[in-house]
């Protein structure tokens, strides 16, 4: 599953970090998080520096230096995974490496019940190449924001011509999720548009903006470890149960 | 990068072009309505509303699902807000389209405002606007009060049930009742009808 938006700072890292702990810790699933954003900023939400060398990470997978299961660390001992990535990564966004890390997610995906690639916030060559991979596509959307939903817009026509173009025909939306949720003039209307515009793609669950989910990225753990009794970890753990109900 | 170069090229001949233009225009013309509203710098109002916010009482309406009939005797209720004002903030939703405010909970509180002679009261407005969530809302707040009556709750159980297709179990969880109360206080619903 791809968590992709062509925006920065929507919630696309605290997605994959947050929603992945959610299913692992109440939905009993395994699950890996690929950090495909050379910003590497899902690594860091699981505690991994994107500066760091002391962990491999998945350009070293793509260049074939390392085996596939080498760059994958479980975070405290569960069934949440992440392959890590560094900033290194950043060459293979002018590369074609469809190959390669689909040789890398079709072993794991017989391993994980879920596989989410968090993305940069640009349609990119990482982009394009994850969606080709995804059966699924999940979009965060910052609903604080007026100007989100031009990237919204253009996410969902990428997606659209991934479909129609057959690169990849089994790729499905999941889901559009409201991020940052407040009680602004600005997020009802963003929220009302959202919900008018793509009434069977919107998740029921949004999640609500949350200072612990800001705090909890950059100190590296998942909010279900921070700071479990947040609003942060209900919504994460709603949305995880929606997801649940989704797929099966 | 061929396959970027192929995506960026489809997309942008793509059939939708038409429709996320007009997408976006209808998006741009609610944000327009925002211009001149809203606090500015010289404003008390708060920007995020999860705070307590004064509305008109005139902006707000009493939506036909209400959960009270019977608002009762508000006098002490006038006298005492007279005296210390409205201790807790009523809530309310806004209504699509509208500058108005639909009730959520706190009709007495609007009642006894009224008639001391408010303009406005203290407000949260809700975020979540799925009738039936708004109802559960309101029947959280309410339940624990005395002063509810059973064909009151009776009521409300039964358009849960039936309009918003919410479960016995699932009213009684939240309000922390069990399913054989609620399923006890709906039948009498259809007694009383």
């Amino acid at each position: 599953m791809s968590v992709c938006i062509e925006k920065g700072g929507t919630g696309k890292s605290q997605t994959a970090v947050n929603l992945s702990a959610a299913l692992v810790k109440h939905c009993k699933q395994k699950v890996l998080v690929v950090d495909l954003d050379p910003q590497g900023t899902s690594s860091l939400g699981f505690g991994i520096s994107p500066l760091s060398t002391n962990t491999h990470a998945i350009h070293e997978v793509l260049g074939g230096e390392i085996a596939p299961e080498d760059a994958v660390y479980s975070y405290n001992d569960t069934d949440l995974c992440i392959m890590p990535s560094r900033h290194d990564l950043a060459i293979y966004g002018s590369e074609d490496f469809t190959e390669p890390l689909g040789n890398i997610l079709r072993p794991m995906s017989s391993v994980f019940d879920f596989i989410f690639i968090d993305l940069p916030p640009t349609l990119g060559n990482f982009t394009t190449t994850a969606l080709s991979l995804s059966d699924a596509a999940l979009i965060p959307v910052n609903a604080s924001s007026s100007v989100c939903i031009v990237a919204l817009i253009s996410q969902l026509r990428t997606i659209k011509t991934i479909v129609e173009e057959n690169i990849n025909s089994n790729l499905a939306v999941l889901g559009i999720l409201a991020c940052m949720v407040n009680n602004t003039r600005i997020c009802t209307e963003v929220l009302t548009w959202m919900e008018e515009e793509y009434p069977d793609l919107m998740f029921q669950t949004k999640i609500r903006q949350n200072i612990k989910l800001a705090e909890s990225l950059g100190l590296g753990e998942p909010i279900f470890d921070y700071a479990p009794d947040s609003y942060g970890a209900l919504d994460y753990k709603s949305l995880a149960q929606e997801i649940m109900g989704r797929v099966s | 990068m061929d396959l970027l170069r192929r995506v960026v090229k489809k997309r942008s001949e793509s059939s939708s072009a038409k429709n996320d233009v007009e997408s976006l225009s209808r998006f741009s013309s609610r944000v327009a309505k925002l211009r001149g509203e809203g606090p500015m710098a010289t404003s008390i109002e708060p920007e995020v509303t999860l705070e307590v916010v004064s509305i008109n009482i005139c902006d707000i309406e009493i939506p036909p699902t209400y959960l009270r009939e019977a608002v009762g005797d508000v006098s002490p209720l006038v006298s005492s807000i007279k005296t210390y004002g409205i201790q807790q903030p009523l809530k309310v939703v806004k209504i699509r389209g509208s500058k108005k405010f639909s009730l959520v909970f706190g009709r007495r509180r609007l009642e006894a405002a009224k008639i001391a002679g408010f303009d406005a009261v203290p407000c949260i407005v809700e975020l979540v606007t799925k009738e039936d969530r708004l109802q559960m809302l309101a029947l959280a707040e309410n339940m624990h009060r005395m002063d509810v009556t059973p064909v009151e709750q009776a009521r409300a159980f039964k358009d849960l049930q039936i309009r918003g297709k919410v479960t016995a179990n699932e009213i009684a969880a939240p309000l922390g009742l069990s399913v054989n109360v609620i399923k006890e206080i709906t039948s009498l619903a259809s007694k009383t009808r």
